[in-house]
């Protein structure tokens, strides 16, 4: 699955360690899910796109999706 | 050099050691007990479990009780059982070969670990099922007061199993002083085996101790910092 988490992070000015601390995960989990290698959680994709201000369905696109 | 970086240093070099006295007693014919096993083996699990989680505290890795962290150790444990299935297998097939003769335990504890999977396979799926049946529900009602003990008290039987294992495998360095604590050790496991631990002396044991008192302090620290 792909995402736009770094995009909107980085146009946020928040780091990868401040928002895995918003989102009570290490920054390892954060890192591993913007470059693809780990699909997070429904809850924890619910809180990663609460503290990026933004929707599930606009943050993570599934594989072969526009 | 940081703390992390040193202590995790000596303790590579601690568990290089003990696996390299491990295979030079295998080929220089000396005895192995079960205590120089389960020491070596609970050794070398505190060195790969310090290199691999962090703490939230320290923000220094992935922690074991975030979801990243729970993947980890379940993709661990089901790569690991087809590798072990195996090892079963050579077990038995080397005994075999060796000495003529069929390992029975070995053989009952291969059966087992073939049928398991299986087994608890279709205990699981009855808990997903649209009606549940009696299976379905006695699993529902295992996981649900398996839950429900709360997570200090899993600590605290955590700990105590922790102390226990400690005791019984440095219990053979207190053999010959016959004090409390050796007949502490007699009294929950009885007398132990003749191939003592000669080569790891009281000082070693005392870092063992502290090893596994470490390894508790950041499960515990880890398991907190959920709360």
């Amino acid at each position: 699955m792909h995402n736009h988490i770094r995009v909107l992070r980085e146009d946020k000015k928040i780091s990868q360690g401040k928002l895995a601390e918003l989102c009570r995960v290490s920054r390892q989990t954060i890192n591993a899910i913007e470059n693809n290698k780990y699909d997070p959680s429904l809850q924890l994709a619910f809180d990663i796109a609460k503290n990026l201000d933004t929707t599930i369905d606009w943050l993570f696109l599934p594989k072969g999706g526009n | 050099m940081t703390l992390k970086k040193t202590y995790g240093l000596v303790l590579g070099l601690i568990t290089l050691a003990m696996i390299g006295n491990l295979i030079y007693r295998l080929f220089s014919g000396s005895p192995i007990g079960y205590q120089e096993v389960i020491l070596t083996g609970a050794v070398t699990v505190g060195f790969f479990y310090f290199w691999t989680w962090g703490s939230r505290k320290n923000k220094d890795g992935i922690l074991p009780n975030e979801e990243l962290g729970k993947t980890i150790e379940q993709k661990s444990m089901a790569f690991s059982y087809y590798p072990l299935v195996g090892l079963l297998w050579i077990g038995l097939i080397v005994d075999k070969t060796l000495t003529d003769t069929t390992n029975i335990t070995l053989l009952i504890i291969l059966g087992i670990a073939l049928i398991v999977p299986s087994l608890l396979s279709f205990i699981i799926a009855q808990t997903y099922a649209v009606r549940l049946n009696v299976i379905g529900k006695a699993a529902e009602e295992v996981v649900y007061r398996v839950n429900r003990i709360k997570k200090k008290t899993r600590i605290r039987i955590l700990s105590i199993a922790v102390f226990l294992t400690t005791l019984f495998i440095t219990g053979p360095v207190f053999r010959d002083s016959g004090n409390l604590f050796y007949d502490l050790l007699v009294f929950l496991f009885g007398e132990p085996s003749e191939t003592g631990v000669d080569l790891f002396p009281i000082l070693f044991s005392a870092v063992i101790i502290l090893l596994v008192l470490f390894a508790g302090h950041r499960f515990h620290q880890s398991i907190s910092d959920e709360d």
